[in-house]
């Protein structure tokens, strides 16, 4: 192989990936990010002349689930194959065996690729007690982050704990766990949020942000390509939703003939990702299509957000337990207005004085 | 214990996508023969109904040509009944399809080698030819 | 704050206020009307006046002929927005879960129906409100901005519903916000006719049947 067709190039073929498969991961990409197939070509010949992306990946408060969806190493698949367009410099979890020699590569890379290298985080930040509840090698996740984002080109957070605080996060947030936003404020962070995200949807985003830069972000901050859309916008039971058909309860005859799910909790028509579309598993299926409504698990708060099995149009906060309450906190008030009132009455009528003739200037 | 069966059938009209495709797959041949011009359509990016895609592949037929590509995952490449229409399914390892495309050339890019993959080919045998003297 | 989290707290601490003022103020002035009683009566009663009370409640709710168009449109809002109020299936869950009873819920297509004559009718009234001369003099600020309370949770339920307006996560906020709104302005106003009109009604009925003399 020709040596200036440099290191990803020959990484690939060191790889045993061909041209054609790599061609085929670009083509599908590009498919899923809704880009021209010639965009998709552009893709494939930037992906293959760049120098390997230094990436550092920090995993802070997070059950390591993001990282498994992306990396099922034992069974290599297209997605995963974003890996050997960069170079994984740092990861914790992956590197674990390595220990300090882990944290000295990683202290390289930010000093070799210093305002080059992309950050991608999961997990969430805990804050409280200065952030003792979740440390690395003796620091804590919160100085470690500070410390990385400083001379890093772009962060990616990954998953709904790095987005926007998740599970940790959940009332009452005994951690004090916030998102990357929430520290970060001087560096363009992309979130790819989902409690995990589908796969396709992390390399799709990292393979645009390495070909083409940062994608066109939501308000959130979410790559519209594949959060522009809720679940419900793209789902196939809409027609069910649209004419009134809904399953009941788990198993009965609505559920049986795949109607709309609202009634049991789906989540779908304030939620935005891609699994109506891209699905999970390489497009198997998704939840709605197994029977189970969308729990909303790449939108904010959605473990406090009232029940995954209790509809979207109930309330939260138990407003049954709050009316009886007021009820008899305004029978209360009720009674003490009447008592005054009363009290008030018989004063006015004690006062009374009878009024005569006489007094209206009459003769009697 | 198998799954429960739960068919979900929800009608897919055939919405007159396919003719549309067809108008433009003429348009594009055009450019092939006059300009030389390659072209490619995502079909999976279409909003197409899958009766709509059954009637588009109906409407193209089969050609002569059909070619397997063994990457990770398979590929399905065969021409149309119409010269320089080819039709393109690309699968993953679990035969999912992951993409589709009409590629309106020659031949597909994906099909012809790549210079760089032949000298590299070139070394190779060039080196098994040097071992065995 | 994100659309996301305005939904969170309109179906959260939005809901739980609103509800909780609703119900304490209704609770509170219905005690307080029960209470307050009526004056001493000083001449000898006619009669106990209980069957006219509830005569009165029919004779009331009956159209009257001058009035026709009026009476007919606001009977149509009323009934349409009962309608739509206790029977959209997604509403349903709500009482479901406030109070713990749960009935059926109708077609979309019934609801949708009821939404769209409610919201007519509502606009009817307004114009002829604002465009009889009596009427016009007769109402006040506070008319208008009870009209205005409940008109809000009508249009904005059937914009989210058919994906109309802002995106659904807010369209539906706004939905959630503007029922809270509703909530909290109907015992503060006479909005709390809501529970009163039939004791209005019969009152006025009983007072007219003890007065005047036996023949």
């Amino acid at each position: 192989m020709t040596k200036n067709n440099n290191l990803l190039a020959g990484e690939l073929e060191r790889l045993g990936i061909s041209r054609r498969t790599f061609l085929k991961f670009c083509t599908s990409i590009g498919s899923v990010m809704a880009l021209s197939p010639a965009q998709a070509a552009v893709m494939a010949e930037k992906l293959v002349t760049v120098k390997r992306q230094s990436v550092i990946w920090l995993s802070f408060q997070e059950c390591t689930g993001c990282t498994e969806s992306i990396t099922r190493s034992h069974k290599p698949s297209l997605e995963s194959l974003i890996f050997d367009f960069v170079s994984l410099d740092y990861h914790h979890t992956l590197q674990a065996a390595s220990g300090h020699a882990a944290e000295q590569a990683r202290e390289q890379a930010m000093h070799d690729n210093k305002g080059k290298y992309i950050l991608i985080v999961d997990g969430s930040i805990p804050i409280k007690d200065d952030g003792v509840y979740s440390t690395i090698a003796g620091m804590t996740n919160l100085d470690m982050l500070q410390q990385v984002a400083k001379d890093a080109a772009a962060i990616v957070a990954v998953g709904s704990c790095a987005t926007f605080g998740g599970l940790p996060k959940a009332a009452p947030n005994p951690t004090g766990a916030v998102s990357v936003a929430d520290i970060i404020h001087d560096k363009p962070i992309i979130n790819i949020p989902g409690c995990p995200p589908i796969p396709v949807v992390m390399t799709g985003v990292l393979a645009h942000v390495l070909t083409f830069g940062i994608p066109e972000l939501d308000g959130m901050g979410r790559p519209k390509a594949f959060y522009g859309d809720s679940i419900h916008d793209r789902c196939y039971r809409r027609p069910y939703y649209d004419r009134g058909q809904f399953a009941k309860s788990f198993d009965d005859e609505g559920a049986r003939k795949g109607w709309c799910l609202y009634e049991l909790g789906c989540k779908g028509p304030v939620t935005h990702n891609a699994c109506a579309t891209i699905k999970w598993n390489n497009g198997t299926s998704f939840p709605i299509e197994s029977g189970h409504g969308c729990i909303g698990c790449s939108e904010p708060d959605f473990w406090d957000a009232g029940g995954f099995y209790k509809a979207l149009s109930t309330g939260t906060s138990n407003p049954g337990q709050w009316a009886s309450a007021a009820l008899a906190a305004g029978a209360a008030a009720g009674l003490a207005s009447a008592y005054l009132n009363k009290s008030s009455k018989a004063d006015a009528e004690k006062e009374h004085q009878p009024v005569t003739i006489e007094d209206m200037g009459g003769k009697s | 214990m198998k799954p429960i069966d739960l068919p979900v059938e929800v009608a897919q009209p055939s919405t007159g996508m396919a003719q549309a495709v067809l108008h433009e797959l003429a348009g594009h041949l055009q450019q092939l023969i006059e300009a030389a011009k390659t072209e490619v359509i995502d079909i999976t990016s279409l909003p197409m109904s899958s009766s709509d895609k059954q009637q588009l592949e109906t409407l193209l037929g089969k050609g002569e040509v059909d070619i397997t590509l063994n990457t990770i995952g398979e590929s399905r490449i065969f021409e149309t009944a119409y010269s320089g229409i080819w039709w393109i399914r690309h699968y993953t390892a679990e035969h999912k399809l992951i993409s589709e495309l009409i590629e309106i050339c020659a031949v597909p890019q994906i099909i012809k080698t790549h210079p760089a993959d032949m000298q590299q080919a070139l070394a190779r045998l060039q080196s098994l030819t040097n071992t065995e003297q | 704050m994100n659309e996301i989290e305005l939904l969170n707290w309109a179906r959260g601490p939005g809901l739980a206020y609103a509800t909780a003022i609703m119900f304490f103020g209704l609770t509170l002035r219905v005690i307080e009307i029960l209470s307050l009683g009526r004056p001493e009566e000083l001449a000898e009663v006619r009669d106990s006046g209980v069957r006219d009370g509830w005569m009165m409640i029919l004779k009331r709710s009956l159209p009257e002929v001058k009035h026709w168009k009026y009476i007919t449109a606001s009977y149509i809002f009323h009934i349409g927005l009962l309608v739509v109020i206790f029977f959209f299936i997604p509403h349903t869950h709500l009482f479901r879960d406030v109070f713990g009873i749960f009935w059926g819920g109708w077609p979309n297509y019934i609801i949708d129906f009821f939404t769209v004559l409610s919201i007519a009718a509502m606009l009817y009234t307004l114009v002829a409100r604002f465009y009889d001369p009596s009427r016009r003099i007769l109402s006040k600020m506070s008319d208008y901005l009870a009209w205005l309370v409940t008109f809000l949770p009508l249009v904005t339920g059937y914009m989210a519903f058919h994906r109309l307006g802002f995106d659904y996560t807010t369209m539906l906020a706004v939905h959630i916000l503007s029922v809270e709104l509703l909530m909290i302005a109907i015992p503060v106003s006479k909005l709390t006719h809501v529970v009163t009109f039939t004791m209005a009604r019969w009152y006025t009925g009983s007072n007219q049947g003890r007065r005047g003399v036996r023949s």
